[in-house]
C-alpha cells in the first residue's frame, strides 16, 4: 500500500496553509500597530510586548490554569470511577447502551446547557447561594460539560486492556486495591493522560462558561482575547493568542512526555 | 463468611450505582431543564424558570421564527457538509500517512495534532485571519465558506485519529490478494480496504458531527455575511426577550430522536443477540 | 457504494431545500444593530413594502460593531453604532453620506430640523469634523437617546434616598447604606470607568490626574480606578439580564442606561405585575448618549439603506419604535406624538380592560425623562475617548478586577 504515500499531500499542504500561514500572520502583528487586518497606516512597534507587563494579563493567565486544573481534577475523580464501573461491572448487561447516554447530554446544545445551568443557579431556591459569578460555579460547570471527554478515554483504554493479568493478580491472592494500584491504574494511565489533555484544553481557553456563569467576576484568557479583537487590536490580540498557544503546547507537551517515560519504562520492565 | 461476602459485595454495587447515579444526573440536569423549558409558556420570563404553563407553542416557533429557523439550518448545513467532506478528507489523509515512512510519519502525526491542541479561540482566529487574507479574491468568503473551512479543519485529525489505528490493524495481505485477483491498486483500494474500515469511518463521521453541530467559538470568529450557527444564536440572545423559546424545543426534540434511536438500536441488537443466542 | 451514494442524494437534497429555504428575495439589507433594539413588526413591515430581506446581527458594543463594519465579514447596509463610533467611522471614511437631498425621503430630507431640542444641541456640541471643525449630520440620523442612569430597587427604602443623594457615589461607597444591598456593574471596561469618574463628580473622558483627557489614561489614575472598582465589591457583573434581576428583587441597584429601565418596566407590566418595585435616575453629572443610523461603506444596496433610514425616521414608525423598544426618543415629533395620545387617553400598557394597566398620561407624569433625559442633569457629558489605546487599557482595567 506504499503506493499511497501521494495522498497524503493534499493534507500536508492543508495544514500548512491552515497552521502556518496565521501564525505567521499573528506574528507579524504583534510587531505591529495596525487597524485590525487594515494596514493603512500601520507601523512597526513593541506597544503590545508592553502590554504583557500588565499584570492583570498573567492573573487571566494563572486564573485559567487554576480553574483548569480544578476541572481536570474534578473530572478525574468523578469520570475515572465511572468509567472503571462501567468497564468492570458484571452487572451492566449492555455497555453501549450507558456509554451512548453518556454521549446523549453531548447532543443538547452546550451552549443551551450553559445557559440552562446559569437559569438554575438564578431559581428562587438557589439563587439565595450566591452560585453565579465564582469560581465554584464556572468549575462546575466545566466539568458537568466535559466529563465525557475524560470518561471515553479511559473507558477504551480498560476496555482494551488485559484482563489476564488482573485475573492472575487475583489468583495470587493479592488484595483488589493492590491489583487496582500494581496493574489496573498504571496501565490505565494512557487513556487518563488524553483525558486530562482533552478536558484542559477547552477548559483553560473558553470563554463562554467564564463569560455566562463567571459574570465578568470571573476573567480568563479566553475572555480577554476575545474582548482585545472585539476592539479590534488585532496586535495585542495576536501576541495574547500566541501566548496562550505556547503555554497550552508546553503544558500538553510536558504531560505528553510524562507518557511517553512512562511507556518506555514499561518496556523497559517487560525487557527486563 | 460466604453471606457477608455477599452483603459487603451488595452494599459495594449499591455505592457503585449511586455514584453512577450522581454522576449521570450532573449532566442530565441542563438536558432535563431544557425539555422543561420546551413545553414552558414562560420559558422566557423575569423570574428564572418559573412554570408559566404547559404549551407546545414553543415548538411551533421553531418552524416560524426566521432567526431561530435560520440558525438551525445554518447548522446542519455546515456541519453535514463538514462531517461529509471531512470523513472523506481524513478516510484519503489517514491512507496517504499510513503509506509514508517512519520519519515523515512522525512529522505528519505532529502536524495532524495541532489542529486538536490549539485552542479553540486560537483556531477561530487563525481561520478568520486567513479568510480576511483571502478576503480580496473570495469577497463573499465569509459565512458559509469560511465556517465550513474552518469546521473540515478541526474535524479531519479525529476522523484520522479514529481511521487510522483501524489502518494499521487491517491485514496488507488482502489488498496484495485483491491485486493478485487482477484488481487495479485503486480498485483493491476501495473495494478491500476501504469497506473493511467501515466502522471506523463511521465513528469518525460521527465524531465529527458531534463536534460541529455543538461548536461556538470557532464559528463565532467565522460567521459573517448573515450565516452563523444555532451556539451562535443562543449566546447572542439568550438575555434577550425576544430569545426564542424554540431553541430549548429544538434541543428537546433532538434528545428525544436521538434518545430513541439509541433504545431502538439497543434494544435491536439485543434482541438479535438473545436470537443468536437460541440458535 | 449504494448507501455512500444514498447519504450524497440525501446531503444534496438537504443542501437544495435549506437553500431554498434560506434563500432570500434578490435585495438583502444587512443591518447591525444592537440586541432589543428595534421592533421586528417594523422590520417585517419594512421587507413587506420593499420586497427585501432585512438579515439582522446584533452585537452588545460600538466597539464590536466598529469591528465588524471594518472587518468586512458582512457588507452592513445599515449598522445603528453609538455617538463617538459614529464620528470615528466618520474620520476614518467608513461612512457614506446621507441620501438628503432626495426629496423622495419625506423624513430624511428634512435631516436638520427634525431632531428634538436638547438633542441638536449635543451634536452641534460634540460631532464635528476633526479636520474642518464643521458639522457632518447628513452622515448619521439619530435613533435613540438617553443618558447614564442607575435602577434600583424600592424594596429596601433606604436605597432611594441614597441614589438619589448621591448619584453614581451609591455604587462605590457601601458606607451610605445601613443594611447590605447587592449591588451590579454593566460589563462594559469603558462604562465602569465612566461610572467611577462621574461618581467623583468628574469628567467621564478623564485620563489624566490633572483633568485632562489627550490620549491613554495615566498609570497613577489608572490604580486610583482599580481600586474604588475593587472596593466597590459589586455583587454581579452583566449587561441585558442587570435590569432584569433589579426588577425580580435579585439586585438592589445597577449601572444601566435609561432605556434599559422602560424596557424591564414594560416587561414587568406585561408579566401582569401591578406593584412596580423598582426605579430609575438619572444623577445630576451623568453622561449622554444616542445612537445613530448610519450607512458604511460596505453598503451593497446605497437605495434601499436610505429607504431604511427614512422609514425609520417617518413619524408613524419612529413612535411605534420608540414604544416598543423603551429608550428615549431623538425626534421632535415623536415626542409631540407622546403628548397628544396622552392627552387622547391612551394607554403605555395594556387598556381600560386590563387589571394593571397604566395610563400614558400618568407615565410620561411618573417617569418625565423618559421624554427628557437630560433634564434634571446639571453637568452633562458626553464619552469620546482621544485613543485607540484608551479602550484596550479600560479592558486591561476591568481585566484586573477579577
Amino acid at each position: 500500500m506504499k503506493r499511497f504515500k501521494g495522498l497524503a499531500v493534499p493534507y500536508f499542504v492543508w495544514l500548512i496553509l491552515l497552521v502556518v500561514v496565521p501564525t505567521i500572520t499573528m506574528i507579524v502583528l504583534t510587531f505591529l500597530q495596525s487597524n485590525g487586518t487594515n494596514l493603512d497606516g500601520a507601523y512597526w512597534s513593541l506597544d503590545s510586548y508592553r502590554r504583557l507587563a500588565d499584570p492583570s494579563i498573567l492573573k487571566a493567565l494563572w486564573n485559567s490554569l487554576v480553574i483548569a486544573f480544578w476541572t481536570v481534577l474534578f473530572c478525574f475523580l468523578l469520570g475515572y470511577p465511572v468509567a472503571y464501573f462501567l468497564s468492570f461491572s458484571t452487572h451492566i448487561k449492555n455497555k453501549q447502551l450507558f456509554l451512548l447516554l453518556l454521549i446523549l447530554p453531548m447532543w443538547c446544545n452546550s451552549m443551551l446547557r450553559i445557559v440552562s445551568w446559569l437559569r438554575f443557579f438564578s431559581t428562587d431556591w438557589l439563587s439565595p447561594l450566591n452560585l453565579v459569578g465564582t469560581n465554584g460555579a464556572v468549575i462546575f460547570v466545566t466539568v458537568t460539560t466535559y466529563l465525557p471527554f475524560m470518561v471515553f478515554p479511559i473507558f477504551t483504554v480498560l476496555e482494551k486492556m488485559d484482563r489476564s493479568l488482573i485475573e492472575a493478580s487475583s489468583d495470587l491472592g493479592v488484595p483488589a486495591w493492590k491489583t487496582f494500584l500494581k496493574i489496573t491504574f498504571p496501565l490505565s494511565l494512557e487513556g487518563v493522560s488524553s483525558g486530562v489533555i482533552m478536558v484542559f484544553l477547552p477548559a483553560a481557553t473558553g470563554f463562554a462558561i467564564s463569560e455566562t456563569i463567571g459574570q465578568g467576576k470571573v476573567r480568563l484568557m479566553g475572555n480577554l482575547i476575545q474582548a482585545v479583537f472585539e476592539k479590534n487590536n488585532y496586535n495585542f490580540g495576536s501576541l495574547l493568542s500566541l501566548l496562550t498557544s505556547i503555554v497550552i503546547l508546553l503544558l500538553v507537551g510536558a504531560v505528553a512526555g510524562i507518557r511517553e517515560m512512562h511507556k518506555r519504562r514499561k518496556v523497559h520492565h517487560v525487557n527486563a | 463468611m460466604l453471606t457477608r461476602n455477599h452483603v459487603k459485595e451488595g452494599i459495594l454495587t449499591t455505592l457503585r450505582f449511586l455514584f453512577g447515579a450522581i454522576v449521570f444526573s450532573l449532566m442530565y440536569v441542563p438536558v432535563v431543564i431544557i425539555i422543561y423549558q420546551s413545553f414552558n409558556a414562560g420559558a422566557n420570563s423575569i423570574s428564572p424558570l418559573s412554570w408559566g404553563g404547559f404549551t407546545w407553542e414553543n415548538y411551533a416557533a421553531m418552524f416560524t421564527n426566521r432567526q431561530l429557523y435560520t440558525s438551525i439550518l445554518d447548522s446542519l448545513l455546515v456541519s453535514l457538509w463538514a462531517t461529509a467532506i471531512s470523513t472523506v478528507f481524513g478516510l484519503f489523509a489517514s491512507i496517504g500517512i499510513h503509506a509514508l515512512n517512519k520519519k515523515a510519519r512522525k512529522a505528519m502525526d505532529f502536524l495532524n495534532e495541532i489542529p486538536m491542541l490549539n485552542s479553540e479561540i486560537v483556531t477561530g482566529i487563525s481561520i478568520m485571519l486567513v479568510c480576511s487574507l483571502l478576503k480580496p479574491l473570495f469577497p463573499n468568503i465569509f459565512g458559509f465558506w469560511s465556517m465550513l473551512l474552518a469546521h473540515i479543519f478541526f474535524c479531519v485529525p479525529y476522523v484520522i485519529l479514529m481511521v487510522l489505528p483501524k489502518l494499521e490493524q487491517t491485514d496488507e495481505s488482502l489488498f496484495e490478494a485483491a491485486q493478485d485477483l487482477g484488481c487495479s491498486p485503486w480498485k483493491s483500494l476501495m473495494k478491500v480496504i476501504i469497506p473493511s474500515l467501515t466502522t471506523a469511518i463511521l465513528t469518525g463521521a460521527l465524531v465529527a458531527f458531534t463536534l460541529s453541530i455543538d461548536d461556538f467559538v470557532i464559528s463565532f470568529y467565522t460567521q459573517g455575511n448573515g450565516f452563523s450557527n444555532f451556539s451562535n444564536y443562543v449566546y447572542s440572545s439568550y438575555t434577550k426577550k425576544n430569545f426564542s423559546a424554540g431553541a430549548y424545543a429544538f434541543n428537546a426534540l433532538l434528545t428525544f430522536v436521538t434518545l430513541g434511536l439509541v433504545l431502538t438500536i439497543s434494544l435491536m441488537s439485543s434482541h438479535k443477540k438473545t436470537k443468536k443466542a437460541k440458535v | 457504494m449504494k448507501k455512500v451514494i444514498i447519504s450524497a442524494a440525501l446531503l444534496i437534497a438537504f443542501t437544495i431545500f435549506a437553500t431554498i429555504t434560506l434563500s432570500t428575495p434578490n435585495t438583502v439589507l444587512y443591518l447591525l444593530n444592537w440586541g432589543e433594539y428595534i421592533d421586528d413588526s417594523l422590520v417585517q413591515q419594512f421587507e413587506e413594502e420593499k420586497h427585501c430581506q432585512v438579515v439582522l446581527e446584533t452585537v452588545t458594543s460600538s466597539e464590536a460593531m466598529y469591528q465588524k463594519i471594518i472587518s468586512g465579514t458582512t457588507p452592513y447596509d445599515v449598522a445603528i453604532p453609538g455617538d463617538y463610533m459614529v464620528r470615528k467611522l466618520y474620520a476614518e471614511g467608513y461612512l457614506r453620506e446621507l441620501d438628503v437631498k432626495n426629496t423622495n425621503y419625506t423624513a430624511l430630507s428634512q435631516y436638520d430640523n427634525i431632531y428634538t431640542d436638547s438633542l441638536t444641541k449635543l451634536m452641534q456640541e460634540y460631532l464635528l469634523d476633526p479636520v474642518t471643525g464643521k458639522e457632518f449630520n447628513a452622515y448619521f440620523a439619530p435613533y435613540f437617546c438617553g443618558a447614564y442612569s442607575l435602577i434600583y430597587s424600592t424594596q429596601n427604602s433606604e436605597v432611594d434616598s441614597v441614589v438619589k443623594e448621591n448619584g453614581f457615589r451609591a455604587l462605590f461607597d457601601r458606607s451610605l447604606y445601613a443594611s447590605p444591598i447587592k449591588i451590579g456593574m454593566y460589563d462594559t471596561a469603558r462604562w465602569m470607568v465612566a461610572a467611577y469618574l462621574m461618581s467623583q463628580g468628574k469628567n467621564p473622558n478623564m485620563t489624566h490626574l490633572d483633568g485632562s483627557t489627550d490620549g491613554d489614561i495615566e498609570p497613577a489614575l489608572q490604580d486610583e480606578i482599580i481600586k474604588a472598582l475593587k472596593d466597590a465589591h459589586f455583587d454581579e457583573f452583566g449587561n441585558d439580564a442587570l435590569k432584569r434581576n433589579v426588577a425580580s428583587g435579585s439586585l438592589d441597584l445597577c449601572f444601566t442606561q435609561l432605556g434599559d429601565f422602560f424596557d424591564a418596566l414594560y416587561l414587568a407590566y406585561s408579566e401582569g405585575q401591578s406593584n412596580i418595585a423598582f426605579n430609575v435616575s438619572i444623577p445630576s453629572v451623568s453622561s449622554a448618549f444616542f445612537d445613530a443610523m448610519v450607512v458604511p461603506t460596505t453598503c451593497q444596496n446605497y437605495e434601499l439603506a436610505n429607504a431604511f433610514v427614512d422609514f425609520m425616521l417617518q413619524e408613524d414608525h419612529a413612535f411605534q419604535n420608540a414604544q416598543a423598544i423603551g429608550y428615549s426618543p431623538c425626534l421632535k415629533s415623536v415626542c409631540d406624538r407622546y403628548h397628544q395620545e396622552a392627552e387622547a387617553g391612551a394607554y403605555y400598557y395594556g387598556d381600560e380592560n386590563t387589571v394593571n394597566a397604566l395610563s400614558l398620561k400618568d407615565f410620561l407624569t411618573r417617569y418625565p425623562m423618559y421624554l427628557d433625559p437630560f433634564g434634571s442633569v446639571s453637568e452633562l457629558y458626553m464619552f469620546e475617548p482621544k485613543s485607540n489605546d484608551y479602550l484596550t487599557t479600560c479592558e486591561a482595567i476591568f481585566n484586573s478586577l477579577a
